[in-house]
C-alpha cells in the first residue's frame, strides 16, 4: 500500500507537499490508520501528528483520511483505502502548525462562546441537583462529544466563516446546555444565538453527521436550537 | 458567571428573522406556483380575454403583488447570505461586498417596481 502524507513546516517550507511511503499491510490482522502512522514514524521520525489515547476517547488524532474526516485510531485501513493508496491530510480549514497537526484555537474559541458550563442561579441544594430519568435522557447523544473537530472542519459553512459561525461541535454543546434541566440560563443562551451567523449559517448539509466518529448528530441539535429560538420569540 | 453572561452584548435577532421570512416567502411563492398550475389545468385553452380578466381580478392582483414582494425578499436574503459566505473580510473585500450588495439591492428594487407596474397595468 502507498501512504501519501501531507508534509508542511510553515517556518521552513514554501509550500505543503505530499510525501509517499511504501507500507506492507499485514495479512493476518486489521490495522487502524494510527497504527500505520506509528510504524511510518519508525521509518521517518519527522512526521508530526497528535495522538494520545489510541481508543477514540481523547479526540486528538482527528485528520482527513482519503478525503474523509475521522479519528485515525478508530478508522480501519480497509474501510477507507482506495486503489491501494491511503492519503493523510490535516483537518481541512484550520491553520497547519506542522504536517498533520493543526491549530485548534479558533475551534476552541467557538466552543468557549457558547458558555460550555452549567449556569444555575438558584440556591444550591445540600447534596446535588437531581434529574429525572427523562431529563437525563435528553443529554444522551450530546454529552459524548470529545471535541475532535472532525465535524466542524468538514462543514462548508465553517470553512467560509470560522470566526462567526459557531460550527457543529460548538452548537451541539450549546444544545447540550439548553437541554439540561439544571441550567437556568436558557433564554440568555438563546439571546446570543439569534444573529445571522452563530446558528443560522448552518445549511443542513449534514457533513457533520457523516464525519462524527462518535456517531453524534449535530444537525439535529442545530434544528432543535432553531426551534427553541422560534418558540422563544 | 451569570453576571458575565448577562452583561455581554446581546446578539441581534436578524438571523432568526431572516430564517422565518425566508420560509414564509417560500410558502407564498409555492402557493402562487400551485395556484397557477391549477388555473391552467382547469381552463384548458385560455384566450387573451380570459387571461386578461383573470389577471386583472382583484384577488389575482393582490396574490401576484404579494408573490413578487416575496420573491424580492427571498432573493435578497439568499443573495446577502451568499455574499457574506464568499466575500469575507475587511478592506477591499468589504468594498467589494458592499458593492455586490448594493447592485443586488438596486436590481431587486428595479425588479419589484417593474413587476408591480406590469401587474397593475401602469407600464
Ligand atoms: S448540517 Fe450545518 S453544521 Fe452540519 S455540516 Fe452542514 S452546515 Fe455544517
Ligand atoms: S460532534 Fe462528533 S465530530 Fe464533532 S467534535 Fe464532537 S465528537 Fe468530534
Ligand atoms: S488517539 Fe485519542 S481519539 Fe484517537
Amino acid at each position: 500500500m502507498r501512504v501519501r502524507v501531507y508534509r508542511y513546516v510553515p517556518e521552513q517550507d514554501d509550500a505543503p507537499r505530499m510525501q509517499d511511503y511504501e507500507f506492507e499491510l499485514p495479512q493476518d490482522r486489521e490495522l487502524m490508520v494510527l497504527d500505520v502512522l506509528e510504524e511510518l514514524r519508525l521509518q521517518d521520525p519527522t512526521i508530526a501528528y497528535r495522538r494520545s489515547c489510541r481508543e477514540g476517547v481523547c479526540g486528538s488524532d482527528g485528520m482527513n483520511m482519503n478525503g474523509r474526516n475521522g479519528l485515525a485510531c478508530k478508522t480501519t485501513v480497509s474501510s477507507i483505502v482506495a486503489r491501494d493508496t491511503l492519503t493523510l491530510r490535516p483537518l481541512p480549514g484550520l491553520p497547519v502548525i506542522r504536517d498533520l497537526v493543526v491549530d485548534m484555537s479558533q475551534f476552541y474559541a467557538q466552543y468557549e462562546k457558547i458558555d460550555p458550563y452549567l449556569i444555575n442561579d438558584e440556591e444550591p441544594p445540600e447534596k446535588e441537583r437531581l434529574q429525572s430519568v427523562e431529563e437525563r435522557e435528553k443529554l444522551d447523544g450530546l454529552y459524548e462529544c470529545i471535541l475532535c473537530a472532525c465535524c466542524s472542519t468538514s462543514c462548508p459553512s465553517y470553512w467560509w466563516n470560522p470566526d462567526k459561525f459557531i460550527g457543529p461541535a460548538g452548537l451541539l454543546q450549546a444544545y447540550r446546555f439548553l437541554a439540561d434541566s439544571r441550567d437556568t440560563a436558557t433564554s440568555e443562551r438563546l439571546e446570543k444565538l439569534g444573529d445571522p451567523y452563530s446558528v443560522f449559517r448552518c445549511r443542513t448539509i449534514m457533513n457533520c453527521v457523516d464525519a462524527c466518529p462518535k456517531d453524534l448528530n449535530p444537525t439535529r441539535a442545530i434544528s432543535k436550537i432553531r426551534t427553541m429560538l422560534i418558540e422563544d420569540r | 458567571m451569570v453576571d458575565r453572561y448577562l452583561s455581554e452584548s446581546r446578539g441581534s435577532k436578524r438571523g432568526l428573522i431572516d430564517f422565518i421570512v425566508q420560509r414564509l416567502t417560500a410558502i407564498v411563492i409555492g402557493i402562487y406556483v400551485i395556484h397557477l398550475v391549477v388555473i391552467f389545468a382547469l381552463n384548458g385553452d385560455m384566450d387573451y380575454a380570459a387571461w386578461r380578466s383573470y389577471f386583472t381580478s382583484g384577488y389575482s392582483l393582490l396574490l401576484s403583488s404579494l408573490t413578487v414582494l416575496a420573491i424580492a425578499l427571498h432573493a435578497w436574503i439568499g443573495m446577502w447570505t451568499v455574499g457574506t459566505d464568499y466575500i469575507r473580510g475587511e478592506g477591499i473585500a468589504k468594498t467589494l461586498r458592499l458593492t455586490y450588495q448594493g447592485l443586488i439591492g438596486v436590481a431587486l428594487v428595479f425588479f419589484l417596481i417593474w413587476s408591480l407596474g406590469l401587474i397593475w397595468g401602469l407600464l
